[in-house]
């Protein structure tokens, strides 16, 4: 297809931009789940939505605009975790005052307190695939996909990863340390 | 660990708690957990897993999608910006950025669009400078009858319009004109007052630039007005107050009016 141009009138730009709005909830869904804070994971939604509109042309009408969709948050996740390792995390100071008093864990429910908490735990990559198919739905063939990783891959980790997520329940150990 | 566990492969196990196994394996798996303690409590805990992960999580999908997620808008601020910064250090561009200074996109067509911008402007300011003195008859229509000024001035202009909110600038709407522009064509304008008094007017017109600007600003004495061209449309916003308040409330203006078809 042409790619799509931005332009007020472009049809091509509209049907792209529709087709992002499908997306958004699961994108939501999702970045909060990586996140765990909602102000961050909105911001995630934002930058991949601006990202993938600097990258419309390889956007194909006929592709897996979720698995594409997806697969730009995850760069854009990465490179951030990566940065932010090193260096400690800003607020805008006029958010400073209210949301910065509200800890994440307080929306979650108590009794999902233990997985999430266990859930921080495991290696990013284990925690991709488990999300991807657990809160996502994805099949197995989307995830790998999406992941730019073979189906295979994402059998053994998502494997690994519930079972290390299991073994940490039973142990009943990682869970309140981490919740603050 | 009774049984026989590996009849079956890992992979089906977790195919099966994800109702994504084929279904001709099915009952084999459903036999194996069922002989097998071990996989069962394994198949009952990673289902209890993502179970839990819905219901840590799956309400953000449910939330009104906030405006500045929405992708209309997205595309409409992020096409703004790329007016606002030189895009894309494409060779072409940066040579011409090179030997001409910044702004590649805008110099293109400078003569053009500052033509055009300055005429847009001036019809704005007048309008401006006219009406917004009036203390009887400042508008043709009051805000009270908001719906039907918004329709019939949509309607005349042949473009749907909205009427921005600036009370978080705190504008309210006074209310709305029709206008003449050039060659015959209609304007519309909006008045917002303040509660010291001050109005500023959003204008609307009609006007085949073929261009897409940035914001220009332009002033003629102590009024100032922030311009723009869509290829078919021109705005401006329009005031006696100071440049960045009237910026602030130029972008709102902006991303409300901002065609979304």
């Amino acid at each position: 297809m042409r790619p799509a141009r931005i332009g007020k009138s472009g049809k091509t730009l509209d049907l792209f931009l529709d087709h992002l709005e499908r997306w958004i909830p699961n994108l939501r869904r999702y970045a909060r789940a990586l996140t765990r804070d909602r102000e961050q994971a909105d911001d995630l939604v934002q930058d991949c939505l601006e990202r993938a509109l600097s990258r419309r042309h390889l956007w194909k009408v006929d592709g897996n605009t979720r698995a594409w969709l997806f697969t730009i948050m995850h760069n854009i996740h990465a490179n951030d975790t990566r940065r932010n390792s090193s260096r400690p995390i800003t607020v805008p100071i006029e958010e400073d005052a209210g949301h910065h008093a509200r800890p994440p864990s307080q929306t979650l429910r108590v009794a999902g307190l233990e997985t999430a908490a266990a859930l921080q735990e495991l290696p990013n990559e284990q925690r991709q695939v488990i999300l991807l198919v657990a809160l996502e739905g994805m099949s197995y063939g989307e995830a790998a996909e999406t992941l730019g990783i073979a189906q295979g891959t994402v059998m053994s980790r998502l494997s690994r990863g519930r079972e290390r997520l299991r073994r940490m329940m039973e142990d009943g150990a990682p869970g309140l340390r981490i919740v603050k | 660990m009774n049984g026989k566990p590996y009849e079956i492969d890992e992979s089906e196990l977790h195919a099966w708690v994800d109702g994504q196994l084929a279904e001709a394996r099915r009952a084999a798996v459903e036999a194996a957990v069922a002989a097998d303690d071990g996989l069962a409590a394994r198949a009952g805990a990673y289902r209890a897993q993502n179970e839990e992960i819905r219901a840590l999580f799956g309400d953000a999908a449910h939330e009104p999608v906030p405006r500045h997620l929405q992708p209309h808008r997205v595309a409409a601020r992020w096409n703004r910006r790329r007016w606002l910064v030189p895009f894309a250090a494409s060779a072409a561009w940066l040579a011409i950025g090179l030997a001409g200074g910044w702004f590649a996109h805008d110099r293109l067509g400078e003569g053009a669009v500052v033509e055009a911008s300055r005429h847009v402007a001036s019809q704005a300011l007048s309008a401006h400078r006219v009406y917004a003195v009036e203390v009887l008859h400042p508008v043709e229509v009051f805000a009270d009858q908001e719906a039907h000024l918004v329709k019939w001035l949509s309607k005349r202009l042949g473009h749907q319009i909205r009427t921005p909110d600036l009370t978080p600038q705190g504008f309210r709407l006074v209310g709305g004109r029709l206008l003449p522009a050039e060659g015959g064509a209609p304007a519309a304008q909006f008045m917002y007052e303040n509660a010291a008094g001050r109005r500023v007017t959003v204008y609307v017109s009609l006007y085949r630039s073929g261009q897409e600007t940035a914001f220009r600003y332009q002033t003629v004495e102590d009024v100032g007005a922030f311009i723009w061209l869509e290829p078919d449309m021109a705005y401006a916003v329009a005031g006696d107050i100071s440049r960045e308040p009237l910026l602030a409330v130029s972008r709102i203006v902006y991303d409300t009016l901002e065609p979304v078809e």
